[in-house]
């Protein structure tokens, strides 16, 4: 599935349990929908509101991911 | 029928691991009392905003203060505790249920450990590891993809409180920063800076509402007349892409109810957990257009001698620190203490309106726990 970044972060802090840093954005879905979901590749710094992803889900840690698609 | 506020106290608002709710809260009480001419037989009911504290915070500190025998609430809802606390209390005062109400607001949260406060354990967020200063830095990036706005514009907001807290003697952080060393510190989710984070702190805060006829039996000395409200809970964010409109739906309402509209407004003190949230703010609460709150505060509009709403003239949370529960009635002992004329180095000079906004949120997919606006008059 593929989405729009709505807006995006990167944390260096977090709590005890989660490797810093990571990227996180919200992204918007052809539906309407906005879902929380974590860069693949962990940290993603360059990702920017309105690029083009694609969402998956991690099985493992059963969260959304997305990769970056283009700008 | 109109409440006002005769009487406001607090602590300093700092790092006091040793302390506990009770020892804060009968600290503020006692202040408040004093300000207001009063003893504690004279309260009938007391409000009780706290979130950490375990049960019964409300009748732990009342004991300790020795106070007995009055109905007592005790309120959470997140930061918006104590703001929310001053609610419940006005319509108790409103009501004819109680004419000399007591609204206290008291957290300990260094002795829970420090670092990041918990956000919700139970959403479909929390495997992602999101933090409160996470949510925040989405809206930054939002905001400055939005409007073109610079990260030293939004830094520019701890810069003001900063020199404001310089002058609070309540406050947490008694030290002005540059803008550079706003920038440079710790990255804590970009773009924001550990130094654009509110502090971790202990505190309570205290104030003392009366009805009417109280207020004729009392005198008019000093009295701070509040002028009208707006609460308001979240809506669901998780469907169809919804913005956040708490702030605007709480001052939506309380400008209706005062009939004072935010042009009228002189000093505001509002929720700026992180610099972002002021920016949105005071855009939300009117003072200037969508997208203009960076440049209106990074170019000095919002400081004590701007020729602006004078915004977080104590320092608000950044500088003065955020005892979550205890922040609501801080602020209306900050605009209390302004629209009495008795800011010291802080006044904004003739300020007549006073506005507080205060909010809680720690769920992602929900626009705030509760939203609470209060406006005041002198």
């Amino acid at each position: 599935m593929t989405g729009v970044v709505y807006a995006c972060t990167t944390l260096h802090r977090a709590f005890p349990g989660h490797t810093v840093p990571f990227t996180v954005a919200w992204i918007d879905l052809p539906d309407g929908a906005r879902v929380l979901a974590k860069s693949s590749a962990g940290t993603d710094e360059g990702v920017r509101p309105g690029d083009q992803v694609t969402l998956a889900h991690d099985v493992e840690l059963d969260v959304q991911t997305f990769d970056r698609v283009s700008r | 029928m109109s409440v006002h506020v005769v009487g406001v106290g607090m602590t300093r608002f700092t790092k006091s691991p040793e302390s506990s709710v009770e020892e804060l809260g009968v600290a503020a009480i006692a202040e408040a009392l004093a300000d207001a001419g009063l003893a504690a037989r004279d309260i009938d009911a007391l409000f009780c905003g706290n979130v950490f504290g375990g049960l019964a915070v409300g009748q732990r500190v009342a004991r300790a203060a020795g106070i007995s025998e009055i109905p007592i609430v005790n309120l959470e809802n997140a930061c918006a505790s104590s703001g929310g606390a001053l609610r419940e209390a006005c319509a108790w005062v409103g009501s004819g249920g109680s004419d000399v109400a007591l609204v206290v607001g008291v957290e300990m949260l260094t002795n829970r450990g420090g670092g990041l406060v918990a956000s919700d354990a139970h959403g479909p967020s929390e495997r992602l590891g999101i933090t409160l200063p996470a949510l925040y830095a989405l809206r930054a990036s939002r905001y400055m993809a939005d409007y073109g706005a610079t990260a030293e514009q939004i830094a520019s907001v701890t810069v003001k409180n900063r020199r404001n807290g310089a002058l609070n003697d309540r406050a947490h952080f008694r030290e002005p920063v540059e803008l550079a060393e706003v920038l440079e510190s710790a990255s804590i989710a970009t773009p924001l800076t550990l130094l654009q984070c509110c502090p971790n702190v202990d505190g309570a805060a205290a104030v003392i509402v009366v009805s009417d006829a109280a207020l004729a039996r009392r005198g008019r000395a000093r009295a701070i007349r509040i002028a009208g409200w707006g609460m308001v809970s979240g809506n669901a964010l998780d469907r169809v892409g919804a913005e956040p409109t708490a702030t605007l739906r709480a001052a939506h309402a309380a400008y209706e109810r005062s009939g004072i509209g935010p042009a009228d407004v002189d000093v505001c003190e509002l929720h700026e957990p992180f610099t972002i949230a002021e920016i949105e703010h005071i855009e939300s609460l009117g003072f200037c257009e969508h997208g203009g709150g960076a440049e209106y505060t990074a170019s000095g509009r919002s400081a004590i001698d701007g020729d602006g709403v004078a915004v977080n003239s104590s320092g608000g949370l950044i500088a003065r620190g955020h005892p979550l529960a205890a922040s609501g009635a801080a602020q209306v002992y900050e605009l209390v203490t302004q629209l009495r004329g008795e800011a010291g180095a802080r006044q904004r000079p003739n300020a007549r309106v006073g506005l507080a906004h205060i909010m809680g949120g720690n769920i992602p997919e929900i626009d705030s726990n509760a939203c609470v606006v209060h406006v005041f008059t002198r």
